[in-house]
């Protein structure tokens, strides 16, 4: 079980976390949720993950500062970032901080776990 | 704090006023007899022009006795009387229309377009000018309303970040939802098969709920007047811009006695008024911060307090912020008109706003309505 890849999922709607986790888990994930970004940061201190999936506007530390948080720790981690306000700044300055896709809600949760798996290879 | 002297505007009607008003003072204005200024002016200075006559022929006449010299001096008296007379009408009947008029432009400066009634019992030249008044009255009242829709409409437009992201996130719950029941639709129990319904059916509930408060907010209406609870003013207010707050970390904090009166006033108006002023509260406060609203009652009116704890508002922009059109924010976030229509609905309600600012500590709109019910302790 040690193989398998570590899959943070980060967003403050509960409901994301809770249909995303058993389809990810399907694909042979370990999955971890959070819908608290001050959590989802002290965790990816401690642990490394090979993918984020984490929104952009939150609560408190926003998914940006996920982003550059992850970039500067473990280069080598994947992350995607979901939207529900995406415009061409946002997604530019995702791209410049090294965010790998830029996907904006509402999405198809096939697209997104294809995604994922292709970022983990 | 030393309350304006100008005297709250009776408002007993829907505002902006309706045309039948304008037409019904029009009809009144011209139903009286006209006697005008000169009309007045002719028979003055006819009645001069014969008492000058008879003194020319008395005084003049060939053979006068002492007796003429007499009916002379009698009608010097009446000429110089008639003039005193005339001068005293003319006075009246010039200076005092004009002194009314100052008040009505005083009162229409302030934002009250009710239009202007006859003051007196006939009509002449300045019963002209009130119909006249009258109809730019009407037309400033149109214009306003349109400036105020306006005005709304571009609020809601800085608003779009907050609604896209608001309504998406629901929408997206549905999609991914519908997804995983279609997915596992053999797998799933029947237990979770309804939760996955009632996730669903709320994130649905969720999103017309957005789209309802909006369009409440938006929607042109002629205002109706009549008591307004703050209280709900202020939460329905709050509820659009909700998303907004959390995503920019603004703890909200509302202070309401338990009893409130309410105030008299239109409710949507006044939504776009606190709209306003949190709106701004949340542009001071790019960084996130605290904005709190504390009500409190005192004798005829009730007084709000809107206080962020933002970046403040500097001395020399202070004097500027209700004028039209200005604007301290970038080309497209702002067109100026927020804070100058808040005062115009405000004064429409007969009541004032006054701001403190602290550049750095932040900024305190204070906001005083008339309340619906005079105090019971009045005399």
């Amino acid at each position: 079980m040690a193989d398998r890849k570590r899959v943070m999922v980060l967003d403050d709607e509960p409901i994301v976390g809770e249909r995303l986790k058993p389809v990810l888990e399907r694909e042979g994930f370990e999955v971890e949720v959070f819908t608290e970004s001050e959590g989802a940061l002290q965790r990816l201190a401690e642990t490394a993950f090979s993918v984020i999936v984490t929104d952009l506007k939150m609560k408190g530390p926003s998914g940006m500062d996920i982003l550059r948080f992850v970039k500067e720790k473990a280069p080598q981690t994947a992350v995607i970032v979901i939207t529900g306000y995406a415009t061409i700044e946002t997604h530019r300055e995702a791209e410049a901080h090294g965010a790998l896709h830029f996907v904006a809600k509402p999405f198809k949760m096939q697209d997104l776990v294809r995604l994922v798996a292709k970022a983990a290879k | 704090m030393e309350e304006k002297t100008d005297s709250p505007l009776p408002i007993p009607q829907a505002s902006p006023h309706p045309v039948s008003e304008v037409a019904e003072a029009r009809r009144d204005l011209l139903a009286r007899p006209r006697i005008t200024i000169r009309m007045r002016l002719a028979v003055g200075l006819l009645l001069c022009f014969l008492l000058c006559a008879a003194y020319a022929w008395t005084s003049c006449r060939p053979g006068a006795g002492p007796a003429s010299a007499d009916l002379s001096i009698v009608l010097l008296v009446l000429l110089f009387f008639a003039f005193a007379v005339i001068t005293l009408l003319f006075d009246r009947a010039l200076i005092g229309p004009i002194r009314r008029f100052e008040t009505y432009t005083e009162r229409i400066s302030r934002g009250d377009f009710r239009p202007i009634g006859p003051a007196r019992w006939y009509r002449d030249e300045f019963t002209d000018l009130a119909v006249a008044v009258n109809r730019m009255l009407e037309e400033l009242a149109a214009q306003q309303r349109h400036m105020v829709q306006a005005a709304k409409m571009t609020t809601v437009g800085t608003l779009t970040s907050g609604i896209a992201h608001e309504l998406n996130n629901p929408l997206n719950n549905i999609a991914i939802t519908t997804e995983a029941l279609m997915e596992d639709f053999k797998r799933l129990s029947d237990e979770e098969k309804w939760r996955l319904l009632q996730d669903i059916y709320f994130e649905t509930e969720r999103a017309g709920e957005i789209v309802k408060s909006l369009l409440d907010f938006t929607r042109e209406e002629r205002a109706e007047w009549g008591p307004v609870d703050l209280r709900e003013v202020v939460e329905s207010t709050r509820r659009i811009l909700q998303n907004e707050m959390v995503l920019g970390n603004v703890v909200f904090e509302a202070r309401f006695p338990d009893a409130l009166p309410p105030v008299r006033g239109a409710l949507n108006p006044l939504r776009q008024v606190f709209l306003n002023l949190f709106v701004n509260a949340l542009h001071a406060m790019p960084e996130g911060g605290r904005l709190t609203v504390e009500a409190k009652a005192s004798p005829g009116k009730v007084c709000v307090e809107v206080t962020d704890t933002g970046s403040g508002i500097p001395p020399e922009v202070l004097p500027h912020i209700f004028d039209p059109f200005f604007t301290t924010k970038e080309p497209g976030k702002g067109t100026g008109l927020g804070l100058s229509v808040s005062l115009s609905i405000v004064r429409k309600h007969g009541g004032e706003i006054q701001v403190f600012s602290e550049p750095g500590k932040g900024t305190t709109f204070h906001l005083c309505l008339p309340s619906a019910s005079p105090p019971s302790e009045n005399p």
